[in-house]
């Protein structure tokens, strides 16, 4: 029986970056998963994410949002898909938010959907974890993606594992 | 290292779509199941959701779950018991696919009851959910069998794909 969930790409950064790209992702997988563990390092702003490098308004997500006390949902379109949190320069010292993403049927002619979690680390009751649904209104098969902020950087140490999965 | 998460089988419904997913004789050689599930309706219906059932077991109240989950802005939770696993998805598209993970833990162990956790992403532009949803499947026997459901019978549209993949410990 054939193995799968085969690693593609892999980084850790050495120094702060302002983005991060997988790019030529290989169309020979079923479907695609991203191991992320980010910081930021500046303020809290929101972490980004776009599909073959298209910002335009295709995407919408869903999520669902909570910390040791509040809980909360929204629904908008934007775009870019905006359910991904990263621990900022607040936060415990090297600590990082954790973040599985799955996108399923990548290559197939539909829209896509996106599913996300994400949970903050930090040595305090001031962290949150999200968990969200997203489309990307585009039929084309994804070959690219990109992670940013509004104005800061990724820190040193963060980490971005892209993972093939097929389903025979 | 030894290889672990496995595909098992897959379906992908071709051009006349499927009334269901089955997945039969299932090995019980790994840990854990994981089931992947990408739908699409043949034909819409309001507050639609898919039937899960295990070894064709549909008596008995024996599927339990609880949900937390949010539908456009509102967060909401619930729980129930049914005659089968009401896979939860709260809205339904003929043209956007509806994403299910379904993760099912010590599946071939005849000495206990099942668990699993089930989670749904479903977004269509101007409205979507997200749901987590624990499971028990309250019977010790082995899963030797999962089937997937369109609740109202209309089945899954061309693309809708649901897969089979086993993990193993060691």
């Amino acid at each position: 029986m054939p193995t799968t969930y085969q690693l593609i790409s892999s980084s850790t950064l050495s120094s702060s970056a302002a983005t991060f790209s997988f790019t030529s992702i290989p169309q020979t997988y079923t479907d695609l998963a991203v191991k992320c563990m980010t910081r930021f390092t500046g303020a809290a702003v929101d972490t980004w994410i776009t599909f073959n490098a298209n910002g335009s308004g295709i995407y919408s997500v869903t999520s669902i949002k909570g910390t040791n006390s509040v809980g909360s949902g929204n629904s908008s379109s934007q775009v870019r898909f905006t359910s991904m949190l990263s621990d900022d320069s607040s936060f415990t010292a090297n600590t990082f938010t954790s973040t599985d993403i799955y996108i399923p049927n990548y290559t197939l002619p539909q829209f896509k959907q996106i599913n996300s979690a994400s949970f903050n680390e930090n040595n305090s009751s001031d962290a949150w974890v999200q968990f969200g649904a997203g489309l990307m209104q585009s039929t084309t098969a994804v070959t690219s993606i990109e992670f940013f902020s509004t104005s800061t950087s990724f820190a040193a140490n963060s980490t971005f594992s892209l993972y093939g999965i097929k389903n025979s | 290292m030894a290889i672990t998460y496995e595909p098992i089988a897959t379906y992908t419904a071709g051009a006349g779509g499927v009334t269901s997913f089955e997945f039969t004789s299932i090995p019980q050689t790994y840990t854990d199941l994981r089931v992947i599930h990408s739908m699409r309706l043949k034909s819409g219906n309001a507050n639609v959701y898919n039937k899960f059932t295990y070894n064709n077991v549909t008596t008995g109240n024996i599927y339990g779950y609880l949900r937390w989950y949010i539908q456009s802005s509102t967060a909401l939770q619930q729980g129930s018991a049914n005659d089968y696993q009401p896979a939860p998805s709260t809205l339904t598209s003929t043209t956007i696919p509806v994403v299910s993970t379904i993760d099912i833990f010590g599946y071939s162990d005849a000495t206990i009851k099942k668990t699993s956790i089930y989670t749904v992403s479903q977004n269509f532009g101007a409205t979507g959910a997200y749901v987590i949803h624990p499971c028990s499947f309250v019977d010790n026997t082995a899963i030797t069998s999962i089937k997937i459901e369109d609740a109202f019978g209309g089945g899954f549209a061309e693309y809708s794909t649901a897969t089979l993949y086993g993990i193993k410990a060691a």
